[in-house]
């Protein structure tokens, strides 16, 4: 039960740290990152810690469930709709980063809407299967290219070529105020656990030994995911590259290995890490949506068996739309506002979810005091 | 119908025999069909009885003390018992049905499909009551419950349904009497025709049920809380239900010590791999990127493919055809022609193939650790089900090389753990099946 | 029947529709690929840029000095325009993802070559690992070698640069992505080897240092391995002592340095640098196991500490610091608005205090 926990969490870490987070943070590396990063650890692990222990009272029960028992349908319906619709647009974003990235670095000839049609159309597939297969597949991925992932890191620390004074020298810049939007993209990596909102159905109870595992991971792989691009591209030239942690990679090599190049390593494991991703948000996403159709849709048995095809289906349509008519600048400008928005919403769930825990406890309280 | 119809029936085959006996004292007859019974049995049990009986009453006593005879009401059609083995005798206008089968094909086998180094060696038989002979030896719990079950309306084949009460969960137990019961075809002559029958969806790929013909496979399954069907005319019997980690184990790691099993499943688990991703692999690294191996290798590989006039997933298309149809003509070859086969494919297909121009040496060496890998997977079923997983795989690599390659294997793996057979999960990394051969942990990979 | 039709039809037009998609793909085979394993950098005699690529052509049979390659030349006002201008030339698509050494010719690297670089970063098939080095005479006549020994294009540049093959104390090998940082960033200047095209063999021997996008200095043999101590921490090589007038030699196996940059409030800067060296003796004119190895080890330090000073004043006479001790000074001092000037000034000035201290752990398996 705690690892499956820690397989979530583990997954947005990793998605992220290569994503978006360092070119945001790596951008503004000068104006407030590091401060960024290390209140991003205390208001990612606070969320987090509190989100599950509220979650803990409500054992078996997902959030549409947790809201009917407290909030009348006139509010509930808009608030999972809006929640549905952020999981999805989480999923779409990392299908067209990475169609764009796969675009660039490992079939430049393949034609972009080719690839993006091919991935919209597998996320769509997969987000329609049971929930259940969906968390061990998370749990194989996990577990077979964690280790890699460790390798990865490891060579990038040992590094003869690795520079620990350009590092040294962000740290004059530590006291600076962060933006809002840093804070965001920073605060992003920890938010694996909100996959639970969904995903406590399947599970009797929301155990989750060592709580204290996740601000030091955390810590861990935020520092990781901005040192290594400066220690190995330099604290001036880290700034002028657009896919950093790719770029990062590319300068690691294994002399004994079978593949020299550590880059194709690195994209080969975050192939499956960004379906994967993409799998559990959409399914989140399309299972929300369906919730708060009228029940007429999911009473008949024909009707059921189509009806989350049509949803995925119409959120993979739109993100092959958004990914065709997007470029490399308009999409990254996106991600930005998204993730304000995103950051801005995630609070007002985890409150709205302490506050029914809350509620719970004390009417449970009075009933038995 | 009637017995008088039924016998109408059936005396047209000249192997039903009526016979009416006389000693002197009162008339005894006789139908039954010679080639089913044992006349030893009919002997010792009728005639030889008969003969020293005097009153009919003491007759009558006699059959009712007999093994296995049952008195027949007015009512009741003695068809299928006579065509089962069973001899019909009438007495003064009653009908008694005493068993008298014979039978044949009942020696054990030896295994022959699934091999182990140090275990058992001998396999169920052919013959039923054996197997169920073979089950309850190996099994000697007062729980073990074995069920009748008659299938094939034409064929009305002969199974058991056996588990151990205390392990099986009744709700798996009640999907599998829901399944049999829904049954319907003329003739049920094996275990795989059984399990298609049995699941409801008609395109299945991964097998959900074990075929297996080791007993002490089926005893390992029991004491796990499985249920097995024995199938008459067949030393292949069905276990249910089944996770993806048992395709992979044999019962050898339970006969060798604990590292050795470790490494042997874990060189299993490459296997697949290989004989999966492979020559997916190939295309994707020949054809689209192959700046991903270092440059000695590519010049190599570039050197080799020089000869050949068409592109990489054609040559990888037609050898893995080729390998196919040798894999399936060596099932099918008499043991004669069995040596010149492999000669064929070994010296034809590969040296004179690759000389000729048409394919690459590295597709050669490719092709064969594909076919090797692929029977590393101890269960047959399997093996074939993952023999077509490549293909696919094949497909889109050559449409979208190494991103194609790696979407397919999570598709393919999305699609098992999506499986599930009597509600419960096919394909998980941990599966947290019960240790019932003393190792500390059973878990997968 | 209908149902049979409409099944067909829909197989059909799914395989077909496979079929068009297959066009879109990027398929393109691996032997209808030209693998470019070097390229050199020139200055044109008409145009700004003068690129030479050298194709690898490959063989079923790899036999040392069997290596077959191609060298193509072409003439353009910017890079991409001439390896356009080159693709003309040959019957293959040029590939990149192989190149594993850059040359940059020794007349082009004379004047500001940064620009050059832009079109090396921008492309995501050059390899963050290939390496880079200069060219002497100029860039193709070092790509026109090919030792005989050669089992595969361009395999000797890329052993000797790697170190699988020769690892020899006097060549600096220099990555590009190193190259670009250092070039980018403030505090250190890149260094690349340079590459002497012999008959029939390369003679990679010196170093220059780059500063200004431009080969500011050229160091010789001797000076280039102890600068290759000093920057690479470069393990293995010979430090030369004399015993009462007989000279010795000693082969190092561990080199260890520190180093702080040390500004007083009153008083002129200095750099405190601690280099221990443990090894053996390799050869000797007399026997040396009885003798005072303290005595030994004092020659020794007081030799190798002269080296390391001269070395040092000579990057600093010309104003360059392939060491990095600027990026240093920018780490430990903690004002980021100043400190790159401030460096600016100190440097000319600093002055090296360096302590060596030598290990002797033996003398060979004789006395």
């Amino acid at each position: 039960m705690t690892r499956y926990y820690y397989y979530f969490f583990l997954i947005c870490m990793l998605i992220n740290t290569i994503f978006f987070v360092p070119r945001i943070l790596l951008a503004q590396r000068f104006e407030g990152a590091v401060m960024a990063l290390i209140l991003a650890v205390l208001v990612g692990s606070t969320l987090a810690i509190v989100f599950t222990k509220s979650l803990s009272r409500f054992p078996g029960q997902g959030l549409p469930e947790i809201f009917a028992g407290f909030l009348p349908s006139v509010l509930r319906i808009p608030i999972i709709l809006y929640l549905g619709i952020m999981w999805g647009i989480a999923g779409s974003i990392i299908i067209v980063a990475f169609s764009f990235i796969t675009n660039r670095f490992l079939s430049p000839e393949t034609s972009p809407r080719l690839l993006l049609l091919c991935f919209c159309s597998i996320c769509c597939w997969a987000s329609t299967r049971k929930a259940s297969a969906i968390i061990s597949v998370t749990e194989i991925v996990i577990v077979l290219n964690l280790p890699i992932v460790a390798f990865i890191m490891y060579k990038s620390y040992i590094q003869k070529h690795f520079d620990w004074d350009s590092v040294k020298i962000l740290s004059d810049y530590t006291f600076k105020p962060p933006s809002w939007t840093l804070l965001a993209a920073a605060t992003y990596p920890f938010t694996g656990y909100i996959n639970f909102a969904l995903y406590n159905r399947n599970f009797k109870e929301l155990k989750v030994a060592h709580l204290w595992l996740i601000p030091v991971i955390g810590t861990f792989v935020l520092f990781t995911s901005i040192i290594v691009p400066i220690g190995l591209l330099g604290v001036s030239a880290v700034g002028d590259y657009l896919y950093t942690w790719i770029s990062a990679a590319d300068t690691l090599r294994m002399q004994y290995g079978f593949i020299e190049r550590v880059v194709y390593l690195f994209l080969f494991i975050y192939i499956g890490f960004s379906l994967l991703f993409v799998t559990i948000t959409w399914n989140i996403g399309t299972q929300m949506i369906l919730d708060c159709l009228p029940k007429r849709f999911k009473k008949t048995k024909r009707g059921r068996k189509a009806t989350p095809w049509i949803v995925a289906g119409t959120i993979a349509a739109t993100t092959y739309w958004f990914g065709i008519s997007s470029n490399d600048k308009g999409m990254i400008d996106s991600v930005k506002l998204w993730l304000s928005i995103r950051l801005a919403s995630e609070i007002g769930v985890v409150l709205l979810i302490a506050w029914m825990a809350w509620h719970k406890h004390r009417k449970r309280r009075i009933r038995h005091g | 119908m009637s017995i008088a119809d039924t016998v109408d029936v059936l005396k047209q085959s000249a192997d039903f025999q009526r016979e009416l006996l006389d000693n002197g004292r009162f008339k005894i007859e006789l139908f039954y069909f010679a080639t089913l019974c044992d006349k030893l049995v009919i002997k010792k049990d009728i005639t030889h009885p008969y003969l020293h009986t005097a009153d009919p009453s003491d007759f009558h006593d006699m059959l009712s003390a007999a093994l296995s005879c049952t008195k027949l009401n007015a009512e009741d059609d003695p068809m299928s018992s006579l065509l089962c083995g069973y001899v019909l005798i009438r007495l003064d206008n009653i009908y008694y049905s005493l068993e008298a089968a014979t039978s044949i094909n009942n020696e054990p086998l030896e295994a022959s499909s699934e091999m182990t180094l140090q275990g058992p060696q001998s396999a169920f038989s052919e013959n039923i009551k054996t197997n169920l002979m073979i089950a309850r030896k190996r099994y000697p719990y007062p729980t073990l419950i074995a069920e009748q079950l008659t299938l094939g309306k034409v064929s009305r084949t002969q199974a058991y349904l056996l588990y151990d009460k205390e392990k099986c969960d009744p709700d798996v137990l009640r999907r599998a009497h829901q399944m049999l019961n829904q049954v319907q075809a003329d003739t049920v002559m094996a275990v795989g025709q059984l399990e298609a029958l049995m699941t409801k969806t008609k395109i299945r790929w991964f097998p959900t049920m074990i075929i297996t013909e080791r007993p002490d496979r089926v005893t390992y399954n029991l004491a796990q809380g499985k249920f097995v069907i024995l199938l008459d005319g067949t030393p292949y019997s069905l276990v249910a239900p089944a996770v993806f980690y048992d395709f992979l184990s044999a019962m050898d790691d339970m006969y060798q010590s604990f590292i050795v099993t470790r490494s042997l499943i874990v060189m299993r688990y490459v296997a697949l791999l290989i004989t999966i991703a492979l020559p997916g692999l190939y295309v994707a690294v020949v054809s689209y990127n192959p700046e991903i191996f270092r440059v000695q290798f590519a010049l190599s590989v570039a050197g080799s493919r020089a000869a050949v006039p068409y592109p990489s997933f054609i040559e990888v298309i037609i050898m893995l055809f080729l390998i196919e149809a040798l894999v399936e003509a060596s099932l099918r070859l008499p043991s004669y022609i069995g040596s010149t086969a492999t000669t064929v494919g070994g010296l034809i297909l590969g040296q004179a193939a690759q000389m000729a121009g048409l394919v690459s040496s590295i597709m050669i060496i490719i092709t064969s650790a594909v076919a090797i890998s692929n029977f590393v997977v101890p269960i047959n079923s399997m093996s074939f089900a993952l023999r077509l997983a490549k293909y696919p795989l094949v497909l889109l690599a050559s449409m979208f090389g190494l991103v194609g390659l790696v979407s397919g294997m999570f598709a393919l793996s999305l699609y098992a753990a999506n499986l599930e057979n009597f509600g419960r999960q096919y394909f998980r990394l941990f599966t947290g099946e019960p240790a019932v051969a003393g190792y500390k942990e059973s878990d997968s990979n | 029947m209908v149902n049979l039709r409409k099944r067909a039809c829909l197989c059909l037009s799914v395989i077909l529709s496979c079929g068009c998609l297959l066009s879109g793909c990027g398929f393109r085979d691996i032997d209808k690929r030209f693998f470019v394993v070097e390229m050199g950098i020139d200055k044109g005699e008409n145009e700004p840029y003068k690129i030479s690529l050298k194709l690898a052509i490959p063989s079923p049979k790899m036999e040392p000095g069997d290596s077959k390659s191609q060298i193509i030349t072409a003439e353009g006002d910017s890079i991409s325009a001439t390896v356009r201008r080159m693709k003309s030339m040959i019957d293959k698509e040029l590939d990149f993802g192989h190149t594993k050494v850059f040359v940059f010719g020794k007349p082009f690297m004379k004047e500001n070559f940064r620009q050059s670089l832009d079109w090396m970063a921008r492309r995501r098939d050059i390899q963050g690992v290939a390496f880079v080095a200069i060219g002497s005479p100029d860039a193709e006549t070092v790509l026109h070698v090919k030792p005989p020994s050669e089992r595969l294009p361009g395999n000797a540049l890329i052993l000797s640069f790697t170190r699988e093959g020769t690892d020899s104390p006097f060549i600096m090998s220099e990555y590009w992505f190193d190259l670009y940082r250092k070039i980018k960033g403030f505090g250190k200047n890149p260094t690349l080897p340079i590459i002497t095209a012999e008959k029939e063999t390369f003679d990679i021997s010196k170093v220059a240092v780059i500063s200004e996008g431009k080969s500011k200095l050229e160091l010789d043999a001797p000076d280039t391995e102890i600068l290759n101590q000093l920057v690479r921490h470069l393990q293995r090589f010979v430090l030369k002592g004399d015993f009462k007038g007989k000279p010795f030699e000693m082969s190092v196996d561990q080199f260890r340095k520190h180093y702080r940059i040390v500004t007083p409030a009153d008083g002129s800067p200095y750099i405190e640098m601690n280099i221990l060296i443990k090894g053996e003796i390799e050869e000797s004119a007399v026997p040396l196991f009885e003798q005072d190895w303290g005595a030994l080890e004092r020659n020794l330090e007081e030799n190798q500490k002269q080296r390391y000073v001269e070395v040092l004043e000579k990057l600093r006479a010309a104003n360059v610091d392939p060491v990095g001790f600027g990026v240093r000074y920018r780490a430990t001092r903690h004002a980021p608005d100043t400190e790159w000037e401030d460096w600016q000034r100190i440097y000319p000035h600093i002055q090296f205090h360096v302590r060596v201290k030598v290990e002797l752990k033996g003398t060979g398996i004789i006395k």
